[in-house]
């Protein structure tokens, strides 16, 4: 008898843990759009056509290039992989970034995350970035200028990218562009021998809703 | 009769409901339970991102041969470039003459083995005035892979087993 109760508790527990999940993934992907942040491959994704490598000093090798299978066919359009090597002071790449809402939702950045890979640094302090940031409209008909920064460090790097595009709302099909600039001051003295700098930025997309914007600004005055 | 049937019947069934059959579909419930809750959370970890890595170029020149275009006159003269591998590492120089100092013009052949073009800035030697060492020809740009002649003006008096090491400075072309 006790035997028949102990088991029987765990199958109904296992069948109430199993709903309870149920119904949290429901909530999660209902309400999640709205609160919690996204940073989902199928909201948006790289155009691999559209991104490349806009300008190059001479003597600097640069590319742009995504993560590909053994045919060399895209397999992911969620990352995108710039490099540039043969740095030197005066140099200059200039990289077209463009990517896509592919969702049906309006789409906004929330933030842009930046990682520095620790072991690969040693030109933080040198490289400087500038950037137009476009929405293109209808079609890509036209765009809009969203905002611009120019000759900024790595560490300011994300929050310039976040003052411009958060509250922006990147509507359905719409295309934002990247034309994003790595360079050094010729005037920069670099240190003999192989160095670089190596580091991520996670854009995060959330659902756009009007008045969000106001909102917080009204929080953040009371 | 019925009553004895549902006597045994019940029984049966209250071992069954204790057996590894159930213990079993709880197990493969569970199981269930965690693939969705990892099918879950894969959803909500993929990720969007810009990566970026930048470099600079390393320069490294290798000597390959180093010959004497032209010299004063001399009595006897030696030219023994020392190589390790395919890299010259020292010349040995033994001139009997007359001149006083004794000129002559190298050529040196480099190659650039280095990531970045490169483009030969001036020679400096370690014996200071002792010996006049004169970079007269560099090429304008060696690009990497790519080999380039240069040439040198050596002036030296009077010497017995003077060693003198000479540096040629090369920065990245632009």
């Amino acid at each position: 008898m006790k035997r028949f109760h102990s088991t029987k508790y765990l199958l109904v527990t296992a069948v109430i843990a199993l709903i309870l999940m149920g119904f949290s993934y429901a909530m999660a992907m209902q309400a999640g759009f709205v609160d919690a942040y996204m940073s989902n491959n199928a909201l948006i994704e790289f155009i691999p056509d559209e991104c490349g490598v806009l300008t190059a000093s001479n003597g600097v090798t640069a590319s742009v290039d995504f993560n590909r299978d053994i045919a060399g066919k895209i397999v992911d359009k969620a990352h995108i992989k710039l490099t540039a090597r043969g740095f030197y002071p005066g140099a200059r790449v200039v990289y077209n970034i463009a990517a896509r809402n592919i969702s049906n939702i309006p789409l906004t950045v929330d933030q842009y995350k930046l990682e520095i890979d620790d072991k690969n640094q040693s030109l933080r302090d040198l490289i400087r970035f500038s950037c137009n940031v476009k929405l293109y409209k209808e079609n890509d008909s036209y765009y809009n200028l969203l905002g611009s920064f120019k000759n900024i460090g790595i560490d300011e790097l994300a929050a310039n990218l976040t003052s411009i595009m958060k509250y922006r709302k990147i509507d359905v099909n719409e295309k934002i562009v990247l034309e994003f600039s790595e360079h050094i001051s010729q005037y920069h003295q670099m240190a003999a021998g192989k160095s670089g700098l190596s580091y991520k930025l996670v854009p995060v997309f959330k659902q756009y809703f009007p008045g969000e914007e106001q909102e917080d600004e009204a929080e953040k005055t009371t | 009769m019925i009553r004895i049937f549902r006597k045994r019947y019940r029984r049966r069934k209250k071992v069954r409901f204790g057996n590894l059959q159930h213990i079993g579909t709880v197990c493969v419930a569970v199981v269930i339970a965690c693939a969705l809750l990892g099918v879950a959370y894969a959803v909500w970890n993929q990720s969007f991102d810009i990566f970026s890595s930048i470099s600079t170029g390393n320069i490294s020149i290798a000597i390959r041969d180093i010959n004497v275009e032209s010299s004063d006159d001399y009595e006897t003269f030696s030219f023994n470039p020392i190589r390790q591998g395919n890299v010259v590492r020292d010349v040995e120089i033994n001139v009997v003459t007359e001149s006083n100092p004794f000129n002559m013009i190298l050529v040196f052949t480099v190659e650039n083995n280095g990531t970045v073009p490169v483009v030969c800035e001036g020679i400096d030697n370690s014996a200071g005035n002792e010996v006049d060492v004169l970079l007269l020809e560099a090429p304008a740009k060696i690009e990497p892979g790519q080999t380039g002649s240069i040439r040198v003006k050596l002036a030296r008096g009077y010497c017995a087993d003077f060693e003198f090491s000479s540096f040629v400075r090369f920065k990245q072309a632009t």
